[in-house]
């Protein structure tokens, strides 16, 4: 390989891409705006899920029961008058669980007898479901023992904590996943227009003419979309510290050393994609909805990648960002720092060399096809 | 310089070697079997009509495509071990739009390997060449098509290779352009360079010192221009008559005693094997036509005689079929279809057009003229409404407001410089589109399109993916598709560019038949003995109308007079005249040199400074004016802006 | 410039873009099977509940009821232990390392406080970096320790009767597929309009449909159509597929659903165009279109719920076409809901896909530039 070949290749791409001011603009403001966004909307723990509860009782124990449930940052009581039946109050859509508290539920309880309430909850989301099932049992038992005869004291008294996260800032779980998303889509996007758009309009046969090697072509071309992409990172991890506070929590040289990486591998799949098209529709296609939603579901960063079927887990060991999304969440919340993401970045060195493989076998006769 | 190339050839001084070369697509023999040798410091040209094969010669020539069978050699290696002194200026502008002149041209650099001094260097001389120094920083999607051709020579030249693969590279460049590029091959041969080009403008081909013409993917025939004419054992009879058409309809009715009939502009070329008997052929003939006979004149055949002679005698023709029109013939009652008025562009500060006002009646074939970037393509897309001017008025056939109405659309038709054709769907469905989306009823539709599929040969291809076409067969659809609702106001924007010199002819008699049935033209063209069939047209020049008036009469208001001088070496005559008169006024045509005498004397100074030089004056006439002579006479006077 | 409207004239624009989608075999494969795929293949591999979340476990107590303990933790295959070297500090590192999800320590004194009826005290201590895992399992080990507390009491008078409406079987599939098919027609259809439409304009070919009678309404409506047929397909493909699959349940009016999604499908389509007349190149469209498609995914509810995000995204999710159109899906698919609960939704979609395609047509043919 060449290497005054390689920076010409790379320099003309740069200046190409800085030609064209309005591309410039939007690939540093759309991440930018992304990470705002996101990082200000997403939110996975569950708030404010609205609850609706029919109190035939009107006693002390059912007052106290409603108020238990406001005072939980997950639920919020709505009670309903008392000709709504609880299935017709899911299907208008408004709750998402129904609670009926019956006659005589607090006397029942002084007495000793059994008083059943029944709940339905909404299980279309699955998550929501559950929690709600569980916010529901925890808040009728305990408001339940202060009605109901003394029983015995708990065998077991549980501490939970919960480390690295003390405030339990859901922006600092969002925002180092939103950086390895981020960089899942703008560089892949980006390169496999540049590979796509220059055979289309048949610029890449003034290449193909010179002597220029496929592995110079690619290295070029690489050099120049990982500087752009790392430009991107900076400006997203800038914002990130100075929007949301996210800063190293220890060693970052394994951040320092996977970002360029994890983008290398991004564009080589951008690379690879708009070798192996024909029109920058399908690239497009290929690098921009596909690569993103894949990156987006198969990368741990809504849910773990434990919970898949194990095909699925096997798989995602491809998807580059749910190695590099390791590497942020450690740099930036953990900071366990080499012990625990040597292997992530060994991996994504070798997801990277095997799509550097696959773009040069795809160019190397650097030819015209029939 | 023609007659120049080395009398002793030694296996060493071949550059280019090509030994059986074929090459099939999936469906489709593109090249059967081509042998030709291109030695150091020729120029080789490569004839033929649209499709012959010439591109797939260039690719394979390249190594940018592997040749199905074949020994190709270029400096005694392999096309892919010698790119690195192959430059190759392909079809397609290849040039980066987003980057400027010195940019394309620093990475091309790159490519090849030249060295930071060399290419400093090496630019600011090509780029003085070019005319193109001190616009470095121009990108080059604003360039005009003439000026990125040049400046395509220019990186195929920046490595400074030994063999130059040009295909097509004057296509759409302006006629002044055009004769500065071939002196700038004649120069770069005369330093050793192989240069093996392709060309439609067979008055070019001329210069080559060999010509090839390809024919259907084998050389038909191989020789010097001058060969080439010998081997055709004809005279030429040059005819100027009153009424061209006429005179070219007539003689191709007389059937003995003539072997071809062709017009160029203001005259009709005969070939026949015997001058003064085929000089009493044609007079009787016209005669009994009613044409009247201006001159007649015996001489040589041209290359572009030999050209279409010898197509003709393959079987290669471009049938000239009348438009099956069902629209009554619209007579010329004086109105007007076109009423332009003091049109004015503005890009930024950039005057586009500045205040030209240009009108055009029903069955008016209006030209409009000049050198790349002179606004013609802007002034095209204001009259149509595509572009709304700065400053003027516009009345489209009467209508003033709502251009864009589609009332209006309906009796336009138009034919932009870029290939207008959906290059993803068949030809078949290209022309459906257009005869739907027009709204052609279903009987005249089929009638249209069969004679679409017609005049460009591509009947029981209509399947075929346009994208697969040949650029000057995609032409011919494309004007095919643009004249297929019969629209009562045509534009044509470079319609004959890139297209072989027989399809050129059959345009422009499909161009005078719609406008004898009524239909008011627009034509721009780089053909200027095409531009002859223009009732009227004008001369631009940065944007503003410089000339304005009939091919006669513009012609008529030239300065002093035009001589044809035939040498015996072109090349240094040419220099030797260059040296005396401004470089506008001497111009070289295949072997011939044109000079303008304005004074007297100039005349006899020329032949004194030719004889000085040592060349050798065989023949001294005076010739016409030809709107080529004009055009450049008419720009060159033009006061420096 | 709406007037003068021919349904001729669409139909020859609608076979033109017929013939060039089905003539390129490779932008129709990519168009339809990935969809499709994605929706299946998504929708089975997501699943957001927690299992195998593995824990270390330190028992310094080494007692049987501490044993008992560790049992209850790892009996619904929630928390899987490893067993953990050592002492406490071991745990401690290895949760600070990353090698496991949590850590239990129970103290040495806990068997003998339990016997003095006082409860027993146990650490708990979850990786927070990524705190929905945390947050989750933290719920759960809740929930098996009050279980656990509760063991060989007799039943507690209170006893809530949960159920659980629509999807009793908690199938997270059925959770995903309505999400994911809005999703993936979003992404798909935007992006494949929007590079189509920009595709025109650089090849010089919107320049000679500018000169057609066409107007821009037929033109837009003829870009609409082959896409729009494609993702119908696409759609019915990946609501067979799930149904075979997860038994995905069809509850409501299925003609009512399909053409509900047929708007939205139109919708989608309509902003990928509605975009292309606001740039000049590819890679402009491309990044606009991402950069739309994302965000109207992630705050749509798809996967992650509406009611959870900030007030001013909730509000702002009311004009995000996903949003209503997932609504519309979960409702009729899974709930069985009609008109009379979902037509604010179907409002929006109509209100929606009407505006999209209206500014386009306004915008198409003054794009030339």
């Amino acid at each position: 390989m060449n290497l005054r070949r390689v920076w010409v290749q790379c320099t003309k791409e740069l200046v190409e891409f800085r030609r064209d001011g309005l591309t410039v603009a939007l690939a540093f403001a759309l991440p930018v705006a992304m990470l705002l966004i996101f990082g200000f909307a997403i939110r996975l723990q569950i708030k404010n899920i609205p609850v609706a509860v029919v109190d035939f009782d009107r006693s002390a124990f059912s007052r106290d029961f409603i108020s238990r449930i406001d005072a939980s940052q997950e639920l919020v009581a709505i009670v309903e008058p008392l000709d709504r039946s609880p299935t017709a109050l899911l299907d208008s859509g408004g709750v998402r669980a129904a609670v009926v508290i019956p006659p005589g539920t607090q006397r029942a309880l002084a007495a000793g007898r059994a008083a059943p309430i029944q709940s339905l909850v909404d299980a279309t989301d699955v998550v929501n479901a559950l929690t709600i099932k569980q916010i529901l049992t925890a808040t009728i038992s305990f408001v339940g023992a202060t009605y109901a005869p003394a029983s015995a004291p708990p065998t077991v008294a549980l501490h939970e904590r919960i480390w690295f996260n003390p405030g339990d800032n859901e922006a600092l779980f969002i925002v180092p996943g939103v950086y390895a998303v981020i960089l899942a889509i703008f560089p892949t996007l980006l390169a496999a227009i540049v590979m796509v758009r220059d055979k289309e309009r048949g610029t890449i046969v003034a290449a193909y003419a010179s002597r220029l090697r496929a592995s110079e072509l690619i290295a070029g071309k690489c050099l120049a979309l990982v500087g752009i992409g790392l430009a991107e990172a900076l400006a997203i991890m800038v914002i990130g510290f100075a929007v949301w506070g996210v800063r190293f929590a220890g060693d970052p040289t394994p951040l320092l050393i996977g970002t360029p990486l994890m983008i290398c591998c991004q564009v080589l799949l951008g690379l690879l994609v708009g070798a192996a098209t024909n029109t920058v529709t399908s690239a497009i296609q290929a690098a921009g909805s596909i690569n993103s939603l894949v990156s987006f579901l198969l990368s741990g960063f809504l849910y773990p990648v434990s919970t898949m079927p194990p095909v699925f887990r096997w798989f995602s060991y491809f998807v580059p960002a749910r190695h590099y999304i390791n590497v942020s969440r450690d740099a930036f919340v953990r900071g366990a720092g080499w012990p625990g993401v040597w292997s992530e970045l060994l991996t994504l060195a070798s997801i990277a060399s095997m799509l550097a493989l696959g773009a040069w076998l795809r160019m190397r006769r650097m030819q015209m096809a029939d | 310089m023609i007659q120049a190339p080395p009398a002793a050839i030694e296996a060493s001084t071949i550059d280019v070697h090509v030994r059986g070369l074929t090459k099939h697509y999936k469906d489709v023999e593109a090249l059967r079997g081509i042998d030709f040798d291109v030695r150091r410091g020729e120029i080789f040209g490569l004839i033929g009509p649209d499709g012959a094969g010439k591109t797939t010669t260039f690719n394979v020539l390249a190594g940018i495509l592997e040749p199905t069978a074949g020994e190709i050699a270029l400096l005694g290696e392999r096309p892919r071990e010698a790119r690195a002194n192959v430059g190759y200026l392909t079809q397609q502008f290849s040039l980066f739009d987003d980057l400027s002149i010195d940019e394309n041209l620093r990475y091309i650099a790159g490519l090849r390997d030249v060295t930071a001094d060399a290419f400093a260097e090496r630019k600011a001389r090509y780029l003085a060449l070019m005319d193109l120094a001190g616009i470095g920083d121009r990108l080059a999607g604003r360039l005009s098509g003439g000026m990125k051709q040049k400046l395509a020579l220019c990186c195929a030249l920046i490595s400074e290779p030994r063999v130059l693969l040009l295909d097509e590279p004057t296509v759409g460049v302006d006629p002044l352009s055009r004769r500065e590029f071939w002196s700038v091959l004649a120069r770069l041969a005369s330093n050793e360079v192989t240069i093996v080009v392709a060309t439609p403008y067979l008055d070019e081909a001329e210069r080559c010192h060999r010509v090839a013409l390809i024919y259907d993917g084998t050389i038909r025939s191989l020789g010097t221009p001058a060969e080439l004419e010998a081997q055709l054992n004809c005279r030429r009879l040059e005819i100027r008559a009153g009424d061209i058409a006429a005179a070219e309809r007539t003689l191709e009715g007389v059937r003995e005693g003539i072997v071809d009939v062709q017009s160029f502009g203001d005259r009709v070329d005969v070939l026949v094997h015997d001058a003064p008997e085929g000089e009493r052929v044609v007079r009787a003939a016209l005669g009994a036509g009613g044409v009247a006979v201006t001159s007649i004149e015996a001489d040589t055949p041209t290359l572009e005689n030999v050209f279409v002679a010898r197509l003709r005698e393959l079987g290669y023709g471009v049938p000239y079929i009348p438009f099956p029109a069902t629209r009554r013939t619209r007579t010329n009652d004086g109105a007007l279809a076109i009423d332009g008025r003091g049109l004015t562009k503005l890009f930024g500060p950039f005057h586009a057009v500045d205040n030209v006002t240009l009108q055009v009646g029903y069955g008016e074939i209006y030209g409009l003229l000049g050198a790349n970037g002179a606004g013609k393509t802007t002034i095209i897309k204001m009259l149509c409404g595509l572009l709304a001017p700065t400053s003027g008025t516009i009345a489209l056939a009467g209508r003033t407001s709502d251009l864009r109405a589609a009332s209006i659309r309906q009796r336009i038709g138009y034919m932009s410089q870029k290939f207008t054709l959906y290059d993803d769907l068949p030809i078949i469905e290209n022309l459906r589109f257009y005869a739907g989306i027009y709204g052609l009823e279903a009987s005249e539709r089929d009638a249209r399109i069969g004679w679409v599929l017609d005049i460009s040969g591509l009947r029981g291809r209509e399947r075929l993916l346009t994208a697969r076409l040949p650029g000057g067969w995609k032409q011919r659809v494309a004007f095919g598709a643009a004249v297929m609702h019969d629209p009562e106001i045509l534009f044509l924007d470079e319609p004959t560019s890139g297209v072989d010199p027989l399809a050129r002819r059959q345009f422009w008699r499909l161009i005078d038949e719609r406008a004898r049935a009524g239909t008011a033209i627009v034509v721009t063209t780089h053909y200027l003995e095409e531009a002859e069939h223009c009732h009227r047209l004008c001369f631009m020049a940065g944007g503003s109308m410089v000339t304005e008036g009939t091919p006669t009469a513009i012609k008529a208001a030239q300065p002093g007079r035009l001589f044809e001088i035939t040498t015996d070496a072109p090349e240094r005559a040419a220099a030797a005249l260059v040296d005396l008169f401004p470089a506008w006024r001497v111009a070289l045509f295949g072997v011939r040199l044109h000079l303008i005498a304005i004074d007297d004397g100039d005349l006899d100074r020329a032949t004194g400074a030719l004889r000085a030089a040592g060349v050798d004056v065989t023949e001294t006439r005076p010739l016409p004016f030809s709107l080529e002579d004009a055009f450049i006479g008419t720009i060159e006077r033009r006061p420096a802006a | 410039m709406i007037g003068g409207f021919s349904w001729r004239r669409l139909l020859v624009l609608l076979r033109k873009e017929f013939v060039q989608i089905l003539g390129n075999r490779q932008v129709l494969y990519i168009l339809l099977f990935p969809p499709i795929v994605q929706v299946t293949i998504l929708g089975y591999a997501l699943n957001p509940l927690i299992k195998h979340l593995t824990f270390a476990v330190v028992d310094e107590s080494k007692s049987p009821a501490s044993r008992d303990l560790i049992e209850a933790f790892s009996a619904n295959g929630v928390f899987v232990p490893q067993g953990a070297d050592g002492d406490a500090a071991g745990v401690y590192r290895a949760v600070q390392s990353g090698a496991v999800d949590a850590g239990l320590v129970i103290p040495a004194d806990y068997a003998a406080e339990i016997t003095r009826g006082a409860p027993g005290d146990v650490q708990l201590i979850f990786d927070g970096v990524n705190s929905y895992v945390a947050n989750l399992g933290a719920g759960y080990a809740s929930a098996i320790v009050q279980q656990y507390n509760a063991r060989g009491e007799p039943p507690q008078p209170l006893s809530p009767e949960i159920t659980f409406a629509y999807d009793p079987g908690l199938l997270t599939a059925w959770f995903f597929v309505p999400g994911l098919l809005g999703s993936v027609l979003m992404m798909t259809g935007l992006l494949a309009s929007a590079s189509a439409s920009v595709r025109e304009k650089d090849e010089g070919t919107l320049e000679q449909l500018l000169m057609t009678p066409a107007s821009s309404l037929e033109v837009l409506l003829a870009k609409i159509g082959p896409l729009f047929v494609l993702f119908t397909i696409a759609m019915w493909a990946s609501l067979l597929l799930s149904r075979l699959i997860f038994g995905l349940p069809f509850r409501g009016n299925p003609s009512l659903f399909i053409g509900i999604s047929s708007i939205y499908i139109v919708a989608a389509i309509s902003i990928g165009i509605l975009i292309s007349t606001f740039v000049a190149t590819q890679q402009q469209v491309v990044l606009i279109s991402m950069f739309t498609a994302l965000p109207l995914m992630m705050l749509s509810g798809a996967f992650a719920p509406v009611e959870s995000m900030p007030p001013f995204w909730q509000a702002f999710s009311l004009i995000n076409p996903l949003r209503h159109y997932i609504t519309i899906a979960r409702d009729i698919l899974l709930k069985g809901a009609g008109l009379d609960v979902i037509w604010p939704n179907v409002l929006a979609l109509v209100a929606f896909a009407f505006v999209a395609i209206w500014i386009g047509a306004t915008r198409y043919r003054s794009q030339l530039r």
